[in-house]
């Protein structure tokens, strides 16, 4: 069965069709078998799945739980800020400490990021395959630009591992 | 046979002596489509990628890294970078489809992976000494900058961008030269 | 002398209004009342009991600090559930992938072995205890690569629609599509399989 079928069928399912697209795939399901035998499987198996997730109790008792959040809410309190973002501790190491206008740019740039302006259709799915590299992205709206930064945490890298940096740059 | 509306526009489109086998004129439309100046597939995207060293040194120990110019090292400039100066390593314009990654080499140590995703979508991936670094989905509309980066040696740091350009232009086609 | 509140007999609407006003006891109810809740999303999505109860403390804290934010557009605990999730999902990010999991991401988009696979049906009239059935499909949540994990809660138990779930995690409506497809017919194949093993 193709594909495209496959997902209609499932979005069909979900309710996800548009009523011209789910007359369509209703009637497919009615004269194709293995369509329909598709359709049930799906759908038996969401059947399932509703309502059926384990219960599970946090294994720390009322008063303990609430003694730690309680604890982190007067830290951060005294602190005066939220906990700093990825991008702030960025910018504490690689931005330039004599550029006010710099830091300044920054704030404007990130905060715009951190207020959600950047449209979802410019968001990047980014994959990490390397266990000892870190990445983060961010984009400058202004610049158009997004930069996706490799971090090496560990300062001592395993021979056999890639650093993307080392000697990129002859 | 009387010639329907559309066989006549055909034919006057065509300008030229019927031909009566239908496969000929098939493959001669198919050849005058293909042969036409700066018409490009409608699944290629031209792209280019740039190997780029950050340094707040003056000057590259490498003399064959060109100062950054143009509107990248603008762009680069006016991120909160701490590096004040950005070399030109390499720099590379491909085109890529939807059908496979197009590898495409930035140093001896570094290559890169594209290929289109559909909606303006692209997918990159990094390589450093073989393995993949990194893998990034991300959609890249005109005048947008895609820069993987990450910090290199003595507090310098590396940048492969990519971002889309305009085709280049294709030679003038035989025919269409011949006419004018 | 201020009157003591009867926070266990308050609703979430004048608990959660209480503690916009800085009252931290009414929000203490609220946590007691709804920790083990976000503590299972969180556990459902991590797979680790640490890793739970670390999210699950900061999605708390982070609800505080967000108080004021909330105007009652959803439930309470809906709300909360949302902050766990997108923490959850940061924490996802940034740990490491495995490369068999972006393989198997990259096969699955090139039509996996899934999609090969004969129709498996779960049989409707096997009847199972519920703690049974429900442990076997934590078994089989379990067995799940994380995105594929991901789609199928946020679909079949937060009951998000695609386009929620894309924006979520951070991907397109056709990648949530592939996914919960491979994570559906995966959850059919395992749960077969567990049957299969019982009956051995």
């Amino acid at each position: 069965m193709k594909e495209e079928l496959q997902l209609d069928l499932q979005a069909y399912l979900d309710g996800e069709l548009s009523s011209k697209d789910a007359r369509e795939v209703a009637a497919r399901i009615e004269i194709d078998p293995e369509a329909r035998a598709l359709h049930t499987q799906m759908q038996q198996t969401s059947a399932l799945l509703k309502g059926n997730e384990v219960d599970r109790r946090l294994p720390q008792t009322r008063e303990f739980f609430w003694s730690q959040i309680e604890r982190q809410i007067s830290r951060e309190e005294q602190r005066g800020t939220t906990s700093a973002p990825w991008w702030l501790e960025f910018l504490r190491r690689h931005v330039g400490a004599v550029s006010g206008v710099g830091v300044a740019a920054a704030l404007v740039i990130l905060g715009a990021v951190q207020l959600n302006l950047v449209s979802s259709d410019l968001l990047e799915e980014i994959d990490n395959p390397l266990d000892e590299t870190t990445s983060f992205s961010f984009r400058s709206e202004s610049q158009k630009m997004t930069v996706v930064w490799i971090a090496n945490p560990s300062s001592k890298k395993a021979e056999d591992e890639p650093d993307p940096g080392e000697e990129i740059v002859q | 046979m009387s010639l329907t509306p559309a066989r006549k526009s055909f034919s006057k489109f065509m300008d030229l002596p019927r031909v009566k086998s239908r496969l000929a004129r098939l493959t001669l439309l198919a050849l005058i489509v293909c042969s036409s100046a700066g018409v490009a597939s409608s699944a290629d995207r031209h792209l280019e990628a740039r190997l780029i060293w950050g340094t707040n040194d003056d000057k590259s120990p490498n003399p064959s890294h060109k100062r950054l110019e143009g509107d990248l090292a603008k762009k680069l400039q006016e991120l909160p970078f701490k590096w004040k100066s950005y070399f030109e390593v390499n720099r590379q314009t491909f085109t890529i489809n939807d059908k496979e990654y197009k590898k495409v080499v930035m140093s001896d140590k570094c290559f890169i992976e594209v290929k289109d995703k559909g909606d303006s979508k692209v997918t990159v991936k990094l390589y450093g000494q073989g393995k993949m670094t990194q893998r990034v989905d991300k959609p890249l509309p005109k005048d947008e900058t895609l820069a993987i980066g990450g910090d290199d040696k003595h507090d310098t740091a590396w940048f492969v961008t990519v971002r889309p350009v305009e085709a280049p232009p294709s030679k003038p086609a035989p025919n269409a030269a011949a006419k004018k | 002398m201020a009157s003591k509140k009867d926070y266990p007999s308050m609703d979430d609407v004048g608990l959660f209004k209480a503690a916009q006003r800085g009252d931290m006891q009414a929000f203490e109810e609220l946590v007691a009342r709804h920790r083990d809740k976000i503590y299972a999303r969180a556990f459902s999505m991590m797979r680790n009991e640490e890793d739970a109860i670390d999210l699950s403390q900061e999605a708390w804290v982070k609800a505080w600090q967000r108080l004021k934010q909330f105007q009652g557009e959803s439930s309470f605990l809906t709300w909360m559930t949302r902050i766990v999730i997108n923490l959850c999902l940061d924490q996802l990010r940034k740990q490491k992938r495995q490369r068999s999991e972006s393989i198997e991401e990259m096969e699955e988009e090139s039509g996996g072995v899934e999609r090969q696979m004969p129709v498996v049906t779960p049989n409707p009239t096997e009847k199972l205890e519920r703690t049974e059935l429900r442990a076997r499909i934590d078994r089989a949540l379990g067995q799940l690569s994380y995105e594929h994990r991901t789609v199928l809660i946020l679909h079949e138990f937060e009951e998000l629609e695609y386009k929620e779930i894309a924006k979520r995690m951070q991907c397109s409506i056709g990648t949530v599509m592939s996914r919960l497809f491979y994570a559906r017919r995966k959850m059919a194949v395992l749960m077969a399989s567990y049957r299969k093993e019982e009956l051995r």
